[in-house]
This record gives C-alpha cells, structure tokens and sequence, in this order.
C-alpha cells in the first residue's frame, strides 16, 4: 500500500514536470515568436529605410542683427518661400528653415549644416542672403530649400530677390521691390512697390503708395488699392477691385477685370477680353482700348456718364437706349446719361463691344445701319 | 520589362494615355519593382505641385484671337469685291496653308512688323453730341502681314518658356530634388510641346 502510494506520487510528481516542462517549451516558442517578428520588423523598417528613398534633414537658422542706421533690407534668395513682415521692432529678425533632401542622412545633414544666411552691411543696405554650398553630392534626388521669414522694422525699405519660391510681404510702410521667377507674390498693406515675376501669380491688396507690376506667364490680382497701379502684364489675366487712384493696365494675350471705385482707370488689352463695371459716380474716367478681343461694360443706372466708342471691325450691341451708328468698317456710339460722372472712351480695332445696364434691362440692341 | 520605367512612361501611366497593353505591362513591373514605384511617387509629387504652372499654357483665346485674325483679313479682303463680307470656312487649304507660312517664318524667327497702318476716316458725324468726324488709325493685314505678326507673337511667346526651360535645367544641375524646380521645368516642357502642338494644328 505504501509502495503503491509512493509510486503514484513520484508519477504525480513527473506529470506535474512534464507539465512545467510543457508550460517551459510553450513560453519558449513564444519568445522565439516574438524575437522572430521583432526581427522581421526590423528588417522591413530598415529594407523601408532604404527603399523608401529620401531622407529629409532640417535646420534652423535665427538671427537679429541691428539696422545700425541703416533705411533698406536687401534680400537674397534663390530656393523656397520668403516672407517679410514689418513691425515695430527696431531689429531684423531671420528665422529661416533649411530643409535637404537625400538618399544619405549623412549628406543631408552635412549639407543642411553647411546652409548659411550672412547678413551684411553694404552702403545704406543690409543684406540678407542665403548662401549654398557650392557642390551638392552626385545624387539624382537630392533636394534643398529654405523658408525664410524676415521682420523688419516697418519703416524701412525692402528688396527681395528670389527665384523658385513664394514671396510675401505685409505690413510695409517704406518701398518695397520684388522680383522673383517661380513662384507667386504677395504684397498687403504695403506702401510703395514695384513687382518683376514671371510663372507666378501676383496678388496686390491695400497698398497705399504707388503700385508697379511687371508680369509674365501669371495673373495679376490688385484689391483696394489706394495709391496709383500701373500692371504690364502678358498671358494672364488681370483683376483690379475697388481701387481708389488712377490705375494703368497694359495686357496681352489675357483678360481685364476692372470694377474701380475712382481716379482713373485706363486699358490697353490685346487678344484679351476686357470686362469693366461702372457703378461708382467718383471714378473720373475709364479709357478702354481693345484689339482683337471683346469688350464688355456694364453700366450702373445710377451713376451718370458720358461714353464714346468706337469699334473699327466690331460691332456694338446695346441693351441701352443708345443709337448705334455704322461708320465706315466700324460702328459708333456718343451718349450720356445725366450731368457729370465718369468720361468712358473705348477704341477697338477688330474688337467686339456689349454695353448694357443693369441685369434687369432688357438687352436687344439697336442698331442703325 | 527589363528596364526601369522612364519618367515619361511613367506620366503617360499616370495620364492614362498608354496602350491597354502598355499599360498593363507598366502595372506588373510596377508591382514588382520598388525603384519604378519610388519614381512613380516621385512624378506624382512633381505633378502635385505643377498646378499652377499650367498658366503657363496660353489659354485657348490666343488662338481664337490668331483664327479671328484671319477669319477678319478673309473678311476684309472680300468686303473689298463684295457687298457684305462673310466668314470664310476652314478650308483645308486655309488652315494648312497659313499655319505653313507661320511656322516657316517662325522657324527664321523674322522679325516682322505689324503690317502697315493707314488712316481711314469716319464717313460721317457719330452722333448730335459730336460735331467733329473722328479719325482713327486702322491696321490693315495682308495674308503675309497676318502670318508674320502670328509668327512673331508666338516666337516671343514660346522664347520665353524656351527661358524658363533653360533656367530651370540649370537649377536641376544644382538641386535636382527640389520638387518647385522640377515642377517649374515639368510644366514649361509640357507647355512648350503643347504650345508647338496647337500652333502647328492651327489651334485646332
């Protein structure tokens, strides 16, 4: 009996390791699982790593320098966005953002430490400039930009020189020039400028002093505008709204949007369709000259004018009451509407004319042939 | 497929613009090949941030504006014999004819004026509130003035995106990865063949 009961409990006692044993491989397995998936992981993040392509280091660059007297700020900038604002700082502040590309971290930190901003005084400018390392590695994907942003004491003028990138300036009460290449620009609440791009599209909005914009390739946006616009522009469209001086669009290749509030507003637009809203009795006088495009007017019936169009090789239609006269190749209309308001002249040489009123004239036009 | 897919194989895939079988082919080696779908990525990034430079293509009212042109010289031409002038059709000869001029003198890039301007008067008073007859200078264009002023505006148009294209190779050698540069020379490439394209076809 006691034999027996010794015996059952030493096999108890290896059920029991068995058991343990069991429960050891189990654990065991488990781990190995583990370490196994941990290890596939891995290998897919680093074989992600690889070929996942580039890698993307990034630098911060801030700096303030002290005018030292001096009245303007030079920019110089060739690769990413540059924003300018004016404030009430006595200082330049720069904060720019490198940003590199590479395949290789090692060459994309490398370079990115190798980006600097100098700044320097020269003359009665301070010049800020980005400058590049003059090799970059033999790699197809390999990138660089920076972002900069500029505060400058508002007072001061500004130049900014960039190419493939945005340029925005706010805030600016001394002139301000930009020329960029690729990118859009952006000017609010400035005083004086002058705009030079191309590719890109300019946007203009509450400029006090006088406005010159230069573009290609892009269209031109100005918003009330205080001060005296003048635009060339070539295959884009022009915008102006609500401006309050004299504004000069010269357009090729685009169409003219002007709904002007005074001053006086002239166009010159050619293989482009001119649209113009008349409906502030301030405006002192519209000028339309069109060629090869059409030219729409509406009239506000509220506002007295004056208008004189002639169309060499067009034809005018009215919903107005005015007699349209056939001269030569061309047709003719002279009228008014009141005392006072607005001179318009349009000239058109193989241009169409619609002059109409409210939307809620009719529309027929009367022709006299 | 052997070979790594071109970029240009690889926008046409993306504009669907290959074959169907083409097509098909390009999608199995895609699905097998890592450096073809990082390029594919890579051009998708490039097409993401091109938008705005499709301004770059002149729209199509410069065109309508060279056929108004012409359609207008037709029109003028024949007011000259004829009561009332209309709108000649497009006749095969037309549109291969004048384009043909254009283009040849596009490819001398002559510099040609803006054909001869005479003064032609108002036969009579506009209206009672003129009492003066107003004069204006009226342009008038021969066949050869109208295709040598097209042929002009278009080498001005297209010596500027010739510019833009050189720039922007030039910014490749320095920072081929930047993707605005790649984007600005995508577009003006693109803009150049599409701008070569309507000329040639009349701006058909």
């Amino acid at each position: 009996m006691g034999a027996q009961a010794e015996s059952r409990a030493e096999s108890h006692v290896d059920c029991r390791l068995s058991i343990v044993d069991c429960r050891m491989s189990d654990q065991s397995e488990i781990v190995i699982r583990h370490f196994l998936a941990a290890a596939v992981l891995a290998l897919f993040a680093l074989a992600g790593t690889v070929m996942a392509g580039p890698l993307v280091a990034t630098r911060r660059i801030e700096k303030r320098v002290p005018l030292g007297g001096r009245r303007k700020a030079v920019v110089l900038h060739r690769y990413g966005n540059v924003a300018i604002v004016g404030t009430g700082d006595a200082y330049v502040l720069v904060d720019a953002l490198v940003r590199v590309t590479a395949r290789s971290r090692t060459a994309a930190d490398s370079f990115a430490e190798r980006v600097q901003v100098e700044t320097a005084g020269e003359g009665d400018s301070l010049v800020i400039a980005t400058v590049y390392p003059a090799r970059a590695p033999a790699d197809p994907g390999f990138g660089y930009e920076v972002q900069m942003s500029v505060k400058l004491p508002t007072g001061i003028a500004a130049s900014v020189r960039n190419s493939f990138g945005d340029v925005k300036v706010a805030e600016l009460a001394g002139d301000c020039h930009v020329a960029n290449r690729y990118g859009d620009v952006e000017l609010d609440r400035c005083n004086r400028c002058e705009v030079e791009n191309s590719y890109g599209r300019v946007r203009i909005t509450e400029t006090q002093g006088l406005s010159l914009v230069r573009n290609s390739y892009g269209d031109v946006d100005l918003r009330l505008a205080s001060g005296p616009v003048q635009v060339r522009n070539r295959y884009g469209t022009v915008h102006t709204d609500q401006s309050a001086n004299d504004v000069t669009i010269d357009n090729q290749f685009g169409n003219v949007f002007a709904r002007p509030d005074r001053g006086a507003v002239s166009i010159t637009n050619r293989y482009g369709d001119v649209n113009a809203w008349v409906d502030d009795a301030e405006l002192a006088a519209l000028s339309i000259m069109s060629r090869l495009g059409r030219v729409d007017l509406s009239l506000s019936d509220r506002v007295p004018f004056r208008i004189d169009a002639t169309a060499q090789g067009g034809r005018i239609s009215s919903g107005l009451p005015f007699v349209i006269r056939r001269v030569g190749e061309g047709q003719l209309v002279s009228a008014r509407q009141g005392e006072g308001g607005p001179q318009i002249d349009i000239h058109g040489v193989w241009s169409d004319f619609a002059i109409h009123g409210d939307v809620s004239r009719s529309d027929t036009p009367r022709d006299e042939r | 497929m052997e070979q790594h897919c071109s970029e240009e194989i690889l926008s046409a895939y993306l504009d669907g613009d290959l074959g169907a079988e083409v097509a098909g082919t390009t999608a199995e080696h895609l699905a097998e090949c890592e450096v073809c779908r990082q390029s594919l990525a890579e051009v998708r990034a490039v097409r993401d941030a091109a938008p705005a430079m499709e301004e770059l293509i002149p729209p199509d009212r410069v065109w309508r504006a060279i056929q108004s042109r012409l359609r207008l010289r037709s029109r003028m031409q024949s007011s000259e014999s004829q009561p009332r002038p209309r709108p000649q059709p497009k006749s095969m000869a037309f549109w291969v004819g004048v384009p043909a001029l254009a283009a040849t003198l596009l490819v001398v890039f002559l510099a040609g004026g803006f054909g001869h301007w005479i003064r032609v008067p108002f036969s009579s008073a506009a209206s009672a509130g003129r009492a003066a007859t107003p004069s204006v200078r009226v342009p008038q264009l021969s066949a050869t003035g109208a295709a040598e002023e097209t042929a002009r505006e278009y080498g001005e148009y297209v010596r500027g995106i010739d510019r833009a294209i050189e720039e922007c190779r030039a910014a490749l050698e320095e920072n081929p990865g930047n993707l605005r540069v790649r984007a600005a020379y995508a577009g003006a490439s693109a803009n150049r063949q599409r701008a070569t394209d309507r000329f040639v076809s009349g701006g058909e």
